[in-house]
């Protein structure tokens, strides 16, 4: 009925003000009529004539095939064509012969394989004088060039020379014909033949493997364009004189491709926990650069967004760095850098991980202007399978040396000596949730560059992270929190504006909606990291909103949810815990000339760790005691930063 | 001196040493002149084409120099290497290799573009990978089963608010944050959403109107379905540039396999199994192929 009155008032003022305008010398049509005349019709669906995302895709921004130089070399089979199949959805024959497939298919995948020696057959330009010098590849030269039947002639002769032994030697190393595709315009080809704009993304990408003296500086890129453009480019590798392990020479890079091609790319960073410390540098990098403005202006501008949480660790925080959050010891890899060749020291570890990297940019800020640790997080697998897999019942492990089988969680991932990164302390890690309009290269690509997304650690929980000054209680009380987020405040990945008032104090909406095949949510928190005035860091935990009736007790710290795991038939109930969670957060100390980040993190109650359903598929017996059986699988939205007015 | 010069020996000596002399003009192959390396033109040309490919810029004369410097240095590891026989027996060499070769073949593998009828039969005999799921349309109430609401158990709630939504009454049901309802969706996007369970339960409902309850990981829901678009084949028109791409990967595993097995033809294989081991007939066979 409503609904009707109101279609009439904008009928009729649709025809009547024009007709009275022409006809009487009235432009100004009442307020009244106006204010009907632009009432949203309450329509079936809730987000039409809406501008903000409303679904949260998700994806792996970090997979490997066999074209990856060490994927390989482990024994990895799979194509980019595999990857983006086994992403939608697909069920694939793993290399090592186990049907795989994933619970839910993902919304957008990179395939990002090593630079370094990607490419059997890299496209020498200069290799066709030798080709066509023979008189063979002379002859098929020309046929090729002819293209159509005169070209299938020729592959099939050449297969069938192949087959015979009887293949010129000296064409067989000279690369050149169009046959010898560059392996980077295979890869390019894989992702155009399976991005489908709307139903899947398929990105173009490669990793930046810089591992100077083990020390993990690894970045994936990833590319917004298609293959006209990434196509125009060759990938920059970390070996020289060709390449380098150094940032900021990529970072030379990345702007030389946008300049060349018009594109846009980003560079996705990992594993601070395996660089010994040299991930968030404070004054000066590994390789020699002072971290000034035009460094941090640099960094903050190629590196929008950070992979928090992968198969080699959980980059979040570490127990020694935040000694009061009982949740920080979480898959964590701490031994030594990448290849265990330098052990670990405890004051590598505040420029390793997310929360404190998120301090020491801060810190940074003050001193040269510029923040440029302000990033946003996912989280990726990294897997070297081909097979993005982060479910805890459905692990393909790093590479396939690791895939299953009864034995693999015996088999270090990486030895040396004594030292080794054992199998069992994979963690099935991770995912990316972003807030897209749209399931395109475009608008993917752009939610990260607003940092707009969230890391899992698998499981596909939805995560809503609002900041504003002006939220209350009864903003939690709504089907759609994001209404009140978007037009109250920011969301994830943003920056609040200037307090109103001098005396406004930061509000804050979460949400959260379980993943429907995983365990309940048992809270949600708010870490916040300030810095004081004289430049020291702090960080501080807050429980924001939890299930069930619990209080915090005397030490201010709330009881655990509990835990409905049976580890030896690697299964959970439900009964504890809740599926949905929000709530609205004031933050109690905070102080106007102190600028502070904000991030959310949702823990979901205690489930089983992959390794229990190893156990249980396998029937080991006698695992060695560290082996971790029961996991609280979580997510961590992107922060939202306060930065006081400069005076 | 003529006695000399008539022996069989020295024309076979001065034979060799002609054939050898004859041998070193001829084969002025960087490669293969033993100690020596000669860095030719065109791989001068490709290193600078890569640089160039790499930042959008020739190289500078230092950095050429650079780069020679290090295809050198390369070249002597490399025939050290050789020489001291550390090609054979690595694994990582003979993988890199072997997947040189599935590759140069795979490579070489380009097809003439399918015909209509390949790809007709392609679909006609896939229909079932390619079908278009069923569409549901619809709206749901839910019901928490932890909301402390009086005496009544959640699954007695849910009866009185069905009771009440069949009789017409606008019911909100518990506050959630999942959808109301959704439009024009397959099972699998209920289920990203809902659970596959409750997915599954919802489009095998029966009836009209107010139906339910169906339980999902969330607790109870009462639905409507508003509307169904049953699952149907696509025209290949629709999806043409999928068939075309799926029938060439499946051609392509096809001739690779036809490829091994032709190599493997010219092999005899004998096994030889340590005390106390054995060997399956069959290998394990893949549910699906490709």
């Amino acid at each position: 009925m409503i609904e009707r009155a109101h279609f009439i008032l904008v009928c009729l003022t649709l025809f009547v003000l024009p007709l009275s305008s022409a006809l009487a010398n009235d432009p100004m049509p009442s307020e009244e009529s106006l204010a009907g005349a632009f009432k949203t019709v309450d329509t079936f669906s809730p987000y039409a004539g809406r501008n903000f995302p409303v679904q949260v895709l998700w994806g792996d921004t970090h997979v490997h095939t066999g074209l990856s130089m060490d994927a390989g070399a482990f024994g990895a089979t799979t194509t980019p064509d595999d990857a983006y199949r086994f992403a939608k959805g697909q069920e694939l024959m793993s290399s090592t012969g186990v049907p795989a497939r994933l619970s839910k298919p993902l919304d957008f995948l990179v395939v990002a394989d090593h630079s370094d020696n990607m490419g059997f057959f890299p496209l020498l330009a200069a290799g066709t004088p030798s080709f066509l010098a023979d008189p063979t590849g002379r002859r098929w030269y020309d046929m090729i060039k002819a293209g159509g039947q005169e070209g299938v002639k020729v592959a099939v002769e050449v297969i069938q020379r192949f087959s015979n032994n009887t293949f010129p030697e000296a064409l067989a190393s000279t690369p050149g014909t169009t046959a010898y595709r560059d392996t980077w315009e295979q890869i390019i080809k894989a992702a155009e033949d399976h991005n489908d704009p709307g139903n899947f993304t398929a990105f173009i990408g490669f990793e930046w493997t810089s591992n100077d003296m083990g020390n993990n500086l690894h970045r994936v890129v990833m590319y917004r364009d298609g293959g006209h453009k990434a196509s125009m480019v060759e990938p920059y590798s970390t070996v020289k004189p060709q390449g380098s392990p150094d940032p900021t020479k990529l970072w030379d890079w990345l702007e030389a491709y946008e300049a060349k091609t018009g594109g846009r790319i980003m560079a996705l960073a990992h594993n601070g926990n395996l660089s010994n410390g040299i991930m968030f540098p404070m004054k000066k990098t590994y390789f020699g650069h002072k971290v000034n403005e035009a460094y941090a202006t640099r960094r903050a501008r190629w590196e929008p967004i950070y992979e928090v949480t992968q198969i080699k660790g959980d980059g979040e925080t570490h127990p020694a760095l935040s000694p009061n959050d009982e949740f920080a010891d979480y898959e964590t890899w701490d031994q030594g850098n990448l290849d265990l060749s330098t052990l670990k020291e405890e004051k590598m570890l505040q420029f390793e991980y997310a929360r404190s990297g998120l301090g020491v940019g801060m810190q940074v800020e003050n001193r040269v202007g510029v923040n440029p640790y302000k990033f946003g997080m996912i989280g990726a697998t990294d897997s070297h399978t081909g097979l993005a897999t982060a479910g805890e019942d459905n692990f393909f492990g790093k590479h396939s040396g690791g895939e299953p089988n009864a034995d693999r969680w015996k088999h270090p991932m990486a030895k040396i000596g004594d030292l080794s990164y054992e199998s069992y302390n994979l963690a099935a890690s991770g995912l990316a949730g972003v807030w897209a309009k749209e399931n395109t290269r475009a608008a993917i690509f752009d939610a990260m560059m607003r940092k707009e997304t969230y890391a899992t650690t698998g499981p596909r929980m939805t995560v809503r992270f609002f900041g504003g000054w002006e939220f209350e209680a009864s903003d939690a009380l709504t089907r759609q929190p994001a209404g009140a987020g978007y037009s109250k405040g920011v969301p994830m990945g943003g920056d609040l504006s200037a307090p109103p008032e001098d005396s406004s104090i930061p509000s804050f909406l979460v949400a959260a909606r379980k993943d429907p095949i995983s365990g309940n949510l048992d809270r949600i928190q708010v870490v916040k990291i300030w810095v004081d005035k004289s430049n020291t860091r702090h960080e501080k935990v807050y429980d924001v909103v939890w299930a069930g009736d619990r209080s915090p007790g005397a030490d201010g710290k709330l009881p655990s949810v509990g835990s409905t795991v049976d580890i030896p038939n690697a299964t959970w109930t439900n009964t504890i815990g809740e599926p949905e969670l929000v709530g609205v957060w004031q933050d109690p100390a905070f102080d106007a000339k102190q600028p502070a980040s904000y991030y959310a993190r949702v823990l979901e109650i205690p489930t089983p760790r992959w390794m229990a359903y190893e156990a249980k598929r396998y029937g080991l017996t006698n695992l060695p005691e560290e082996v971790e059986m029961v996991t609280q699988e979580r997510a961590y939205t992107s922060p939202i930063w306060y930065t006081p007015k400069k005076k | 001196m003529n006695r000399l010069l008539r022996e069989p020996l020295v024309h076979f000596l001065l034979g060799g040493a002609l054939l050898f002399i004859l041998y070193g003009l001829v084969s002025g192959d960087e490669s293969y002149a033993p100690d020596r390396i000669v860095v030719g033109a065109d791989r001068v040309t490709e290193l600078a084409t890569t640089f160039q490919r790499t930042w959008s810029r020739p190289p500078t004369d230092h950095e050429l120099r650079s780069l020679v410097n290090d295809f050198v240095d390369e070249e002597v590891l490399y025939r050290e290497a050789l020489a001291l026989g550390l090609d054979r027996d690595d694994l990582v060499i003979r993988r890199r290799m072997r997947q040189k070769v599935e590759y140069l073949h795979s490579d070489l593998a380009e097809f003439a573009p399918p015909t209509e009828a390949e790809l007709a039969e392609y679909l006609a005999s896939n229909h079932d990978v390619y079908q278009v799921p069923a569409q549901v349309t619809f709206q749901q109430i839910y019901v928490n089963p932890g909301a402390k609401t009086g005496d009544a158990s959640p699954y007695e709630r849910a009866e009185t608010i069905l009771a009440g939504l069949r009789s017409g009454q606008a019911i909100d049901g518990d506050l959630t944050m999942l959808p109301a309802g959704m439009r024009s969706v397959s099972e699998s996007e209920i289920g990203s959403t809902f659970g596959a369970l409750f997915a599954a339960d919802l489009v095998a409902l029966q009836g009209v109107g107010w139906l339910g309850p169906v339980a999902s990981s969330f607790g109870l829901h009462l639905v409507h379905i508003d509307k169904r678009l049953p699952a149907r084949t696509p025209e290949l028109d629709e999806i043409r540039r999928e068939i075309a791409r799926d029938f060439d990967s499946l051609r392509r595993k096809q001739k690779n396999k036809e490829f091994l097995n032709k190599l493997r033809a010219r092999y005899e294989v004998e096994v030889r199994m340590p005390e106390g081991e054995s060997l399956a007939e069959e290998p394990l066979a893949p549910s699906m192929e490709g």
